[in-house]
């Protein structure tokens, strides 16, 4: 007998495809645990758990490369990306054997009760729960890429390519198993009249996926081709001559000072007044957070970039990395919940965290010479001879102990260590004759410990010798702490004592003006910079005032706009501003000659910085637990 | 001529020693019943399923997995493997009766009905299908007994081999479709090779992933050797299959559908995908290799 079509191979072979034979790997995978002696819950939960391995692989990995992105510092190294590795793909295995168990048992299920199923509708379910599936993948793996892609940024097109054509392939793959396992399921219970095969020949297959494939790669081409206007030179710096004198203080309230200013009793944050002012922005509606909204100032870039969104971070168990902060009421008792159980532990937010380059650290990749000195979140300190005294420096020098990685170069922890107890006691005791005229004992008390702190810091800073920096940053948080503690809650004695509290805390400025004064004693070519933020007590909006050479007096930037401090930084140090900054040059408050002659120059964007990330520190460090509850005795975390 | 694998000959001629000493002619009984039972399973033969039955054994034993010369662990698949060979011999002659496909020539010779009347040979058919049963349960012990009597049962079964048979007969004369055919061939011919290689397998106490990979190679070279069957009934000769030519031709075969060359085509990408399945077994798998690729080319 000859059938009535001439004979087409290429037919033929997608049909014993579709009936099990040639290459139906795939198929063969999935159906392994279909034999006939099988019951039905039995062949339910065995192609659910083929199902799911295969799910549980493909989005386990991918999910611990999107949780990577989105959690920086959760993964410090290939243990812990094993350890979530692993808990991802047992997770998702067991979701999806779970769901596509239940899916097939339904079907059976529905056969069962003699509800008469014909191929076509067979064919029908087993292809809608396939292209539920394949989107349901789809969807996942979009989230994922959207994560993902931070890490990916500066990788060739080709490898964003490859990355979108695995996506494809997984959801592909994916929704062609479950429509399998459904098509056979039902074939079981419904009798060789529904044939084998899934949601895909493989010449559909293969064509949806070219598809697919070339409308990522199309959309990819689109948005990452570079403009062919734009040169992005090599991270450099085209010396300006000037050096960057930064002082950053915590808690500061411009109208209060610029008051005390008028009436002559401060007379060096005076002299920065009577530069530029550039707005920095206010607070964050997400309530104040100083880690997060320095390294924001520092990074010229938002948290959501960054990576530093709180102060306050968990160490789930068995990892070296570090959870951010949950968000939200539910994400809350999730990780009360985990506390209780010792699942997670909180720790301090640190450098390994972060994403993106503080200024100094792009002036130190570009050959400059930079002294950072308790910034937050700048433990670990680097390897090398680059100086940084971290957040957690100050804890480091109090107990002694074996260095680690507060401060940087070591040589400097054994200097400042041999002159501590001297230093110490110096801030100390100017500390108690700052404020020995006030009556309150336990308001002076605040103030004196907050002044030992700033004094400390800044002796610290006046301490560092060696060749001539291109940048010196302090940040003092004294006044925040001090403001935080006085004014949180109502004073016992009402107006008149919280009057009196707010009358003490303006003494504070003159500790300012003078610690400001000792660390930007006027000097031909240097750019001071103060960096004014309102810190926990909600007073305003963050300034940087600029005084210098180049820098027009009395300039500002619009006052609605908030620029950010790193792009002026970085352009008045003569490095290359990035494309992706967040923060923008502002070129208003500089004089015309200067850029004229230091034209901006462009780089796409910083990932040639190489951010230190320590494998030999400890997770959270030998001070973890101390700087907790330092933090919290100056009412940093609850 | 077609090349016989090296291991063919060797093997072969074990299965024929113990096919010969396991059907001696009986003391008593009709003496026209085990001759044309003899005349049948003793026939000039290929030995596929028996060999298949064998080497899956030899390559799921444990003694060969880790390693060691073991050139008789097949043996012990033997009675399972002479049960498979029974069961084929039995189908052969029911199909050949002349209620059926009504053949006068199978290997070379007179069909059982031609030789010994139509009566003796659907005894003839019976008497094998329950010495095969009776193979398995004297030879095994009760759990590997009763597993095997289940492959063999299913195989041959309503859902098997007879379901096969039955749907040919009714599709004689009339167009089928691919699907089709390929139902009546997985179960008149697929059905036997899966339950041969699974059968061997069995007796090893075989991984269920081994088992599978076992049945996938079997699936595909089942369909592989079908359509090499319909393409020897165009283009083979007589001389050499022992079979009168053109006898399928009130049939729909693979050759209606995919032509001669497409048909060939077809048959060796069965072969090369069955070769595949046999990729967890490593350079062990090397006499199957040699059998698929004996399927893919044999002219008898």
């Amino acid at each position: 007998m000859t059938p009535e079509t001439p004979p087409d191979i290429n037919q033929l072979r997608e049909r014993l495809r579709a009936l099990g034979y040639l290459d139906a790997r795939v198929d063969r995978y999935v159906l392994g645990s279909a034999s006939v002696r099988a019951g039905r819950a039995r062949f339910a939960m065995a192609a659910g758990l083929r199902v799911g391995v295969a799910a549980g692989a493909l989005a386990g990995i991918s999910g611990t490369i999107a949780l990577a992105a989105r959690a920086p510092g959760l993964i410090a190294g290939p243990r812990d990306a094993l350890i979530v590795g692993l808990a991802l793909v047992v997770l998702f295995t067991l979701a999806a054997a779970a769901a596509v168990s239940v899916t097939v048992l339904a079907a059976s299920w529905y056969v069962a009760r003699g509800r008469r199923v014909t191929p076509a509708r067979a064919r029908l379910a087993a292809t809608a729960a396939g292209v539920v599936v394949a989107l349901a993948a789809a969807a996942y793996l979009a989230l994922w890429w959207s994560a993902a892609q931070t890490l990916f940024t500066s990788l060739p097109l080709y490898w964003n390519a490859a990355a979108v054509a695995i996506a494809v392939v997984t959801a592909l793959l994916l929704a062609h198993a479950v429509s399998v396992v459904i098509l056979a399921a039902l074939a079981r219970a419904g009798g060789d009249a529904i044939h084998a095969g899934g949601l895909f020949s493989s010449r559909a297959f293969l064509a949806v996926f070219g598809v697919l494939l070339a409308a990522g790669a199309a959309a990819l081409a689109a948005t990452s081709a570079p403009d062919p206007n734009r040169t992005s030179p090599a991270l450099t710096a085209v010396p300006t001559g000037l050096t960057l004198r930064v002082i950053a203080i915590d808690g500061f309230d411009t109208t209060v000072s610029q008051r005390l200013a008028a009436d002559g009793s401060l007379p060096a944050l005076s002299r920065l007044f009577n530069g530029a002012a550039v707005p920095l922005g206010g607070p964050d509606p997400a309530g104040p957070d100083p880690a997060r909204d320095w390294t924001t100032i520092a990074t010229g870039q938002p948290p959501a970039r960054h990576g530093i969104t709180s102060l306050a971070a968990r160490r789930a168990m068995g990892l070296e990395g570090r959870l951010p902060e949950a968000r939200g009421a539910i994400m809350q008792a999730v990780i009360n919940a985990a506390d209780l159980l010792r699942l997670t532990t909180p720790t301090v937010a640190s450098g390994a965290e972060r994403r993106d380059p503080a200024f100094w650290e792009v002036a130190e990749a570009a050959g400059l010479r930079t002294a950072v000195v308790n910034w937050w979140a700048t433990w670990p300190a680097p390897r090398g001879d680059t100086i940084v005294v971290t957040d957690r420096a100050l804890l480091r020098l109090d107990t002694g102990g074996t260095l680690d990685a507060e401060i940087s170069p070591a040589s400097l922890y054994d200097t400042l260590l041999q002159n501590w107890p001297a230093l110490k006691l110096a801030a100390h005791d100017r500390a108690r004759g700052l404020f020995a005229e006030i009556d309150d004992e336990a308001v002076a008390d605040v103030l004196m410990r907050s002044a030992e702190i700033d004094l400390t810091i800044a002796a610290i800073a006046a301490a560092l010798d060696g060749p001539p920096l291109d940048a010196l940053v302090v940040y003092l948080p004294g006044l925040d702490i001090a403001q935080h503690q006085l004014l949180r809650e109502s004073a016992p004695g009402g107006m008149s004592a919280m009057r009196a509290r707010v009358a003490a805390l303006e003494q504070y400025y003159r500790v300012l003006d003078g610690i400001v004064a000792r660390l930007l004693p006027p000097a031909p070519g240097a750019v001071d910079v103060g960096l004014f933020w309102p810190g926990r007590v909600p007073s305003g909006t963050g300034t940087m005032y600029l005084q210098g050479a180049p820098i027009v007096a009395g300039a500002s930037a619009c006052d609605t706009c908030a620029p950010g401090a790193a792009a002026t930084l970085l352009y008045l140090l003569g490095l290359p501003l990035a494309d992706d900054l967040t923060s923008t040059l502002v070129e208003d408050i500089i004089d015309g000659e200067f850029r004229a002659s230091h034209p901006v120059r462009r780089i796409a964007d910083y990932s040639v910085v190489r951010l230190d990330r320590r494998t030999d520190v400890s997770a959270g460090g030998t001070l973890d637990a101390e700087a907790l509850e330092r933090l919290r005795s100056l009412g940093y975390v609850r | 001529m077609t090349t016989v694998p090296a291991f063919f000959a060797g093997t072969q001629a074990r299965v024929e020693r113990a096919i010969a000493a396991t059907m001696r002619a009986p003391d008593t009984g009709p003496a026209a019943v085990g001759e044309a039972m003899r005349y049948t399973l003793l026939a000039p033969s290929k030995r596929v399923r028996a060999m298949l039955t064998l080497v899956a054994c030899d390559l799921c034993s444990p003694l060969t997995r880790r390693g060691a010369t073991a050139p008789d662990s097949g043996d012990a698949a033997m009675p399972a493997a002479i049960a498979i060979e029974m069961v084929h011999a039995s189908s052969l002659i029911l199909d050949d009766l002349p209620s059926m496909d009504n053949a006068p020539l199978r290997r070379g010779r007179p069909t059982c009905h031609v030789q010994f009347g139509e009566a003796i040979a659907v005894l003839a058919a019976f008497g094998l299908l329950n010495d095969a049963f009776g193979l398995v349960a004297s030879a095994y012990d009760a759990p590997l007994a009763r597993e095997l009597a289940r492959l063999l049962s299913s195989a041959i079964g309503s859902d098997g081999l007879i379901a096969g048979q039955a749907e040919d007969l009714l599709s004689t004369d009339r167009p089928v479709d691919f699907e089709t055919l390929e139902r009546i061939h997985r179960r008149k011919t697929g059905a036997l090779f899966i339950a041969a290689a699974v059968a061997g397998a069995t007796v090893a106490g075989a991984r269920e992933d081994q088992t599978r990979a076992l049945e996938a190679y079997a699936k595909n070279l089942g369909l592989a050797f079908q359509i090499v069957d319909d393409l020897l009934d165009v283009t083979g000769d007589p001389a050499e299959t022992g079979k009168a030519v053109r006898a399928d031709a009130r049939k729909t075969t693979f050759v209606s559908f995919g032509g001669v060359d497409g048909a060939r085509e077809l048959a060796a990408e069965l072969c090369r995908t069955a070769d595949a399945a046999l990729q967890p077994f490593g350079p062990r798998a090397a006499p199957l290799l040699e059998l698929s690729a004996f399927v893919a080319s044999r002219r008898v």
